[in-house]
């Protein structure tokens, strides 16, 4: 770029030369034209065409020209033959007629000589020389003119260009006839633009030669009359200092530029990068845990958004994070208690169950108790047979022995009364002791059973009430029924609550089909009424707590899930199958005692379970 | 006048209807020996058969029994021959139903177990009522 740059400034500043050496060259032409043009004013005036007029007449006003325009050293009249006729200052006598612009003077051409130099007194001149003509068209004389140089000279030396340049004139020979420096006057000019290499032809005008020196620029103008070359030189460095000023711009542009590119990368990385750094620091710092750093990026383009959003979520972050903390310190605390509670929990768990299992008996106990209850009327109804006999043969023996005149006879038929009475009485001690053994029997005793004899021994108590609700009871005991592990009073009283809800199942009176049998290692007792049966819908929940169909409050909906617990706690199972209006069936399956077992306890413990039946 | 009243006691036919045989002894004993004519039935079909066969005065039976109740045989009886007295023996528990016997046409009831000059007292007032003696 610069070199281009460096050639436009060149091609500038040689145009300037050649239009400055176009200039001096008017300049010069202008001069020379209008010295010329006094002359041949002069020698066309009619004092001077008047061959008849007296020569002192003609040199007075070749004076008046002369003294005019003070530029002409002398004026001469030479006649044809080269004789001075008159001359206004040397009337010099010179031989003339050799002289080519006399030559050409005579043939009637203007012409104007190259300088030359004339000694005492030395001066610089040039010759204009014009032919005179008479009236008749004739010349007759030639007029010459030596033109003093200097007069050209302060013209060339009034231009200067830059600091070093000038304007010479040339001449054919290649001497310079006008130069600065005077001592340079006739002196060979060091260069020839003809030989020189590297010239670079103007293109926009023929007569200018543009040529490069180490050092110079020059231009050259041909002057055609007489054959002058004006040359305007001028030194590279100082045609160039625009140049090179303008180097020194581009350089201080190119500084100042890369300062300014320093500066705005400085602020990039402040504005930029920087707050990018320590968005990238923050995020290290961030990861590394520490949720309370803050940016500082504060900036109002993307980055600083990019900062506030980094901050934003550092903010959500630590308020997240925070939340977490307390979450987690709220968990732990949460899970301490809960880990307290849980101990205290397991404690109270534990009591519960305790208690429960106390409930439980108790509620087995009330359970049976209600049992007890429902066996109630028929127990009194059978009590009261027993001791209205025993009553009334002991009234009936008392009026006898009352009366006055007792015969011997009637004392005897006593003991058919006792005998009476002593039947009622053991039938109400079997009954109240069966009551109170179903009663008393502990809850927590495991003997062997007979479930034949848990069946006759619920039966005694029931039998009697059973029939005179009109159900007949039809057993079928297998003979050789194992013993299985249980408690003697909890069976009865789930018997006799199967019973008893058979019987109110049967309003009317039915039969119920009382069986037992070996069954795969286990007893089966079944109860099998031809009551109303149970709704289908029924039979899944008929074992839940608090479950009954009797709306008229006979139950408390707790004797089949009582009874289902007993059977539970006996590991044994009780299900039942029924339809509406086809009676029901409960089977209770009870696991048979191990032999192991039955060696140990042996049969000691069933004589207990024995003295209901 | 005992003469008298005991040939007129023996005129009266009493029938005891139980399915306990100690109370059927018992009564069938007392009121014998009060001079009433006394027979006795274990339950109800066999009392319904013994009415057929012949007549009674006063019937005497208990409520709950297996067969035929107490009750239904109270309906029988009435219905054949509404002039019989028909005493009940129930329970204390079963005493509303002797209640509802009343309203059917039961002459009287006694609770058991009850003495026997109770008894012998209801069974001789019945039979005044009815103008047997």
């Amino acid at each position: 770029m610069f070199k281009y740059t460096e050639g436009l400034i060149r091609d500038d500043a040689c145009n300037n030369l050649g239009l400055l050496a176009k200039n001096t060259e008017e300049e010069v032409c202008r001069f020379m034209t209008s010295c010329v043009a006094d002359i041949k004013i002069l020698a066309e005036s009619a004092v001077m065409r008047n061959t008849d007029m007296h020569v002192d007449k003609k040199l007075l006003e070749m004076k008046k020209i002369q003294d005019y325009y003070k530029r002409f050293e002398d004026i001469t009249m030479i006649d044809m033959k080269g004789r001075v006729i008159t001359s206004t200052t040397y009337n010099y006598r010179g031989e003339w007629r050799s002289k080519k612009w006399f030559l050409e003077a005579v043939k009637g051409n203007v012409f104007v000589s190259d300088a030359h130099v004339i000694l005492d007194p030395y001066k610089v001149v040039l010759v204009i020389a014009v032919p005179l003509i008479d009236e008749n068209g004739k010349i007759h004389a030639v007029l010459v003119g030596q033109l003093n140089m200097e007069r050209l000279w302060e013209i060339v030396d009034s231009i200067t260009i830059g600091n070093t340049g000038f304007v010479t004139i040339m001449n054919e020979l290649q001497y310079y006839v006008a130069h600065p420096n005077k001592e340079m006057l006739f002196r060979q000019a060091p260069f020839d633009p003809e030989k020189k290499s590297g010239v670079i032809d103007s293109s926009d005008s023929d007569s200018e030669m543009l040529f490069y020196s180490t050092e110079k620029y020059t231009s050259t103008v041909e002057y055609e009359s007489p054959k002058w070359q004006i040359v305007v030189v001028q030194e590279k460095r100082d045609a160039l200092s625009n140049l090179s000023k303008l180097k020194y711009n581009v350089i201080y542009v190119l500084i100042s530029g890369l300062f300014l590119v320093l500066l705005i990368s400085i602020f990039l990385s402040r504005s930029i990068v920087k707050p990018i750094q320590t968005l990238i620091h923050g995020m290290s710092r961030v990861s590394d845990g520490d949720l309370s750093y803050k940016t500082s990026v504060k900036s109002r383009d993307e980055i600083g958004l990019l900062g506030a959003a980094f901050n934003d979520m550092l903010m959500r972050l630590n308020k997240a994070h925070q939340e977490l903390q307390s979450k987690t310190v709220e968990l732990h605390d949460a899970f301490n208690k809960i880990s307290l509670l849980n101990i205290t929990l397991e404690k109270r768990v534990e009591e519960r169950t305790k208690e429960l299992r106390e409930k439980q008996h108790q509620l087995v106990q009330a359970g049976k108790l209600a049992a007890i209850g429902q066996l109630g009327a028929g127990v009194a109804h059978e009590l009261n047979n027993p001791i209205a006999g025993i009553l009334g043969y002991t009234q009936f023996m008392l009026d006898i022995v009352s009366k006055e005149n007792l015969k011997i006879d009637e004392v005897y038929t006593f003991k058919k009364y006792l005998q009476h009475i002593e039947n009622g009485s053991r039938r109400c001690k079997e009954i109240v002791q069966n009551l109170l053994q179903f009663a008393r029997k502990s809850p927590e005793e495991v003997v062997s059973v007979n479930v034949n004899n848990v069946v006759e021994d619920t039966l005694s108590l029931i039998e009697r009430q059973l029939l005179v609700n009109k159900i007949e009871v039809i057993k079928n005991l297998a003979p050789d029924i194992k013993q299985v592990e249980g408690n003697h009073g909890q069976l009865q009283q789930v018997f006799t609550n199967i019973i008893i809800n058979a019987q109110q199942a049967m309003p009317e009176g039915g039969q119920l089909f009382i069986s037992s049998r070996n069954e795969n290692g286990n007893v089966a007792i079944e109860f099998k009424d031809t009551g109303c049966g149970i709704p289908e819908e029924y039979t899944d929940r008929i074992f839940e707590p608090f479950f009954t169909t009797k709306m008229d409050w006979k139950g408390t909906g707790l004797g089949l899930s009582i009874c289902y617990d007993i059977i539970k706690n006996h590991s044994g199972n009780i299900v039942v199958d029924s339809q509406l209006g086809k009676g029901a069936v409960f089977t209770i399956i009870l696991p048979v005692k191990s032999n192991k077992n039955e060696r140990i306890n042996g049969s000691k413990k069933e004589d207990g379970a024995d003295t209901g039946s | 006048m005992n003469a008298l009243m005991e040939v007129k006691k023996k005129t009266v036919r009493i029938l005891v209807v139980d399915d306990e045989e100690i109370i059927r002894e018992m009564l069938f004993d007392t009121l014998s020996q009060a001079g009433y004519t006394v027979k006795t039935a274990k339950d109800g079909s066999d009392a319904i058969a013994q009415i057929g066969n012949e007549s009674f005065d006063i019937v005497i039976t208990d409520i709950k029994m297996p067969d035929i109740g107490g009750m239904e045989l109270l309906i029988r009886v009435l219905r054949t021959n509404p002039n019989v007295c028909v005493l009940l023996m129930t329970a204390y528990g079963t005493i509303k139903s002797a209640i509802n016997a009343i309203k059917l046409g039961a002459h009287d009831y006694i609770c058991k177990p009850f003495e026997l000059s109770e008894m012998k007292n209801i069974v001789e007032k019945a039979a005044n009522q009815k103008g047997l003696l």
